[in-house]
């Protein structure tokens, strides 16, 4: 069975073309990225999965259910998303704000269980935020509010996961600990990730399907050592790439 | 988290001692003030002296309704926070209670039934919350520069159609209005309608407590955690506007308090609503009937409308707030 199936999905903002006719079937474990220029609607396409924007045309199921005969409360079990850029809200702490992510989980009547502050505290050292635990969001810098972003993600513990550039003004460190850790998990517990990513190589070496949004309605997927050619890169970037060899890894940089 | 949970009882207990003593003090005190073996004849015989019975006649029901209007604002004003995801929002300095005001003098000068008054004026608090929310809006975000202008340039629409009308009124009539639309008390019981719409908020507000948190952090983020985010607006407007609307009509726009008193609490309580309702709920309250006392006393036997104790508190507040927050929201 499929995590996420999109069948004939057609997105458009502002007269601009994002996808006509995508299908895409993400299985249980698999990691794909969405690589595409600036304004081409990744952020569109990732809100769309999550339920937050209706398509022009065509179906979106999660777990074999489609996504807008789902329940609110139920889609966020099922799906969650990382934005790009989280609003800050008047004052909140970390630990609460963590908590939030576990809304879809929460009964309005019981409240919070001993479960779900185990898994706020858990997710939050994770992300080795332990010690920030009780300071206000408002008051971390740039890569530690990120990362209590991503704690959330966890914390929400969803099968379908939708990460809008998450190594977003992280220290190299946690880049590289977030995507190989955090997804090494989760492909082993069967979720599927779908993320938009900036960096074209770190996209390369840690996903295993490309989308491509070539940015006129197609597109272009696929296992990523199919897609990633220093062709097919070229075009949809819009600029001429090399690639280079180190090991068995290979780079694209700018030629 | 144990000690957060005392911490927390403490705040309400330490309110709620405040609120009564509050009560208590703006019954005693006053132009003509009531002597204490008065008071204990009262409770020893049930009888006491002609001028206290007409001082406690007088001053019970005011303190009351200062605390339901003290209440009722505190707690708009956390509601027009959320809505409006601005500390600064309130429904004084953004025109809300201005247009409730004008609705409700409109409908009254033209001559509709009295019963049409409190209709009336919910109807122009909503109004006012929708426009803010229409002229305000910008890219899906708020800014707070936008909103304070549309809401000042609002509220002063309001005010030249409440001078407008104020024009055509009978002579004899303007200074009651007048003072009414500093905001004034006058010694009126609440209401039962008032009593029940604040009770009703509270009770609403704790219901849906944890959705208000999550609205705080953006209204993307909330619709992906599951939350009906158009449903809880409406409801939140219905509350703001209704509570408003409870207030004006009762003592005029009381300005300052739905700002002042949460600001306090969320430095105090922090900024979840579970708490932050009913602790603002309390402290509104108190505020407004000390506010009132002061009111009553400071050049007394003259009166001064409570809005303008209120503002002199609010203005310096506000300003404060600006000043350390900028004008936009903290990202």
């Amino acid at each position: 069975m499929m995590r996420l199936e999109v069948q004939c999905l057609s997105l458009r903002i502002g007269g601009q073309n994002i996808c006509d006719d995508l299908t895409l079937n993400v299985k249980p474990g698999e990691v794909w990225s969405v690589l595409g220029r600036n304004g081409v609607g990744k952020t569109t396409l990732l809100h769309t999965l999550a339920g937050l924007r209706d398509p022009v045309g065509g179906q979106i199921k999660l777990d074999g259910v489609a996504l807008n005969s789902l329940g609110i409360k139920t889609r966020g079990q099922k799906v969650s998303i990382l934005f790009q850029q989280a609003q800050a809200p008047i004052s909140t702490r970390a630990y609460d704000f963590v908590m939030s992510a576990r809304h879809p989980w929460i009964s309005r009547w019981a409240g919070p269980t001993r479960d779900d502050q185990d898994i706020v505290v858990e997710s939050l050292s994770q992300m080795g935020l332990e010690e920030l635990m009780h300071r206000d969001v408002g008051s971390l810098s740039g890569g530690e509010r990120r990362r209590v972003e991503l704690a959330a993600t966890l914390a929400q513990n969803a099968q379908t996961i939708l990460l809008d550039e998450p190594v977003n003004h992280l220290d190299l460190h946690y880049q590289i600990n977030l995507l190989q850790g955090a997804l090494k998990k989760w492909r082993a517990e069967g979720r599927a990730v779908v993320m938009v990513m900036h960096d074209l190589n770190l996209a390369i070496r840690f996903s295993d399907h490309l989308l491509c949004l070539c940015g006129d309605g197609s597109t272009l997927q696929g296992e990523t050592s199919a897609v990633a050619t220093t062709e097919n890169l070229s075009t949809l970037l819009r600029y001429p790439l090399q690639e280079l060899t180190l090991g068995d890894r290979s780079f694209f940089i700018p030629a | 988290m144990k000690s957060a949970h005392r911490y927390q009882r403490l705040t309400i207990a330490v309110l709620l001692v405040f609120s009564i003593a509050a009560l208590g003090l703006s019954l005693l005190i006053g132009s003509v003030s009531i002597v204490w073996n008065d008071l204990i004849s009262f409770f020893r015989s049930g009888t006491v002296s002609m001028t206290t019975m007409v001082v406690l006649e007088l001053r019970l029901p005011r303190a009351f309704s200062a605390f339901v209007v003290g209440s009722s604002l505190a707690v708009a004003g956390v509601m027009m926070q959320v809505l409006l995801r601005n500390p600064l929002a309130d429904p004084y300095v953004l025109g809300v209670s201005g247009g409730s005001a004008a609705f409700a003098l409109i409908v009254m000068l033209l001559g509709f039934p009295f019963s049409a008054v409190p209709i009336a004026a919910t109807m122009g608090a909503g109004f006012s919350i929708v426009l803010l929310i229409v002229l305000a809006r910008n890219s899906g975000d708020w800014g707070s520069s936008r909103l304070l202008l549309t809401g000042i340039v609002l509220a002063s629409g309001w005010g030249a159609l409440i001078g407008f009308f104020l024009s055509l009124g009978e002579a004899n009539q303007i200074q009651g209005m007048l003072f009414w639309l500093m905001g004034d008390l006058r010694p009126e019981w609440p209401g039962f309608i008032r009593v029940l719409v604040l009770l009703a908020v509270l009770i609403a507000g704790f219901i849906v407590a944890r959705d208000l948190d999550l609205l705080l952090e953006g209204d993307l983020r909330a619709r992906s955690l599951g939350l009906n985010t158009s449903a809880l607006r409406l409801i939140i407007l219905l509350a703001a506007s209704l509570l408003t609307a409870a207030s004006v009509t009762l003592a005029g726009p009381v300005g300052f308090i739905g700002l002042v008193v949460p600001h306090m609490m969320r430095l105090i309580i922090g900024s979840r609503h579970r708490l932050l309702i009913p602790v603002s709920a309390l402290a509104g309250g108190t505020l407004l009937v000390i506010a009132e006392m002061i009111a009553r006393t400071v050049i007394a036997p003259q009166q001064l409308p409570v809005g303008v104790i209120t503002s002199f508190i609010g203005v310096p507040v506000f300003l404060y707030l600006l000043r350390r927050r900028g004008l936009s929201i903290p990202s």
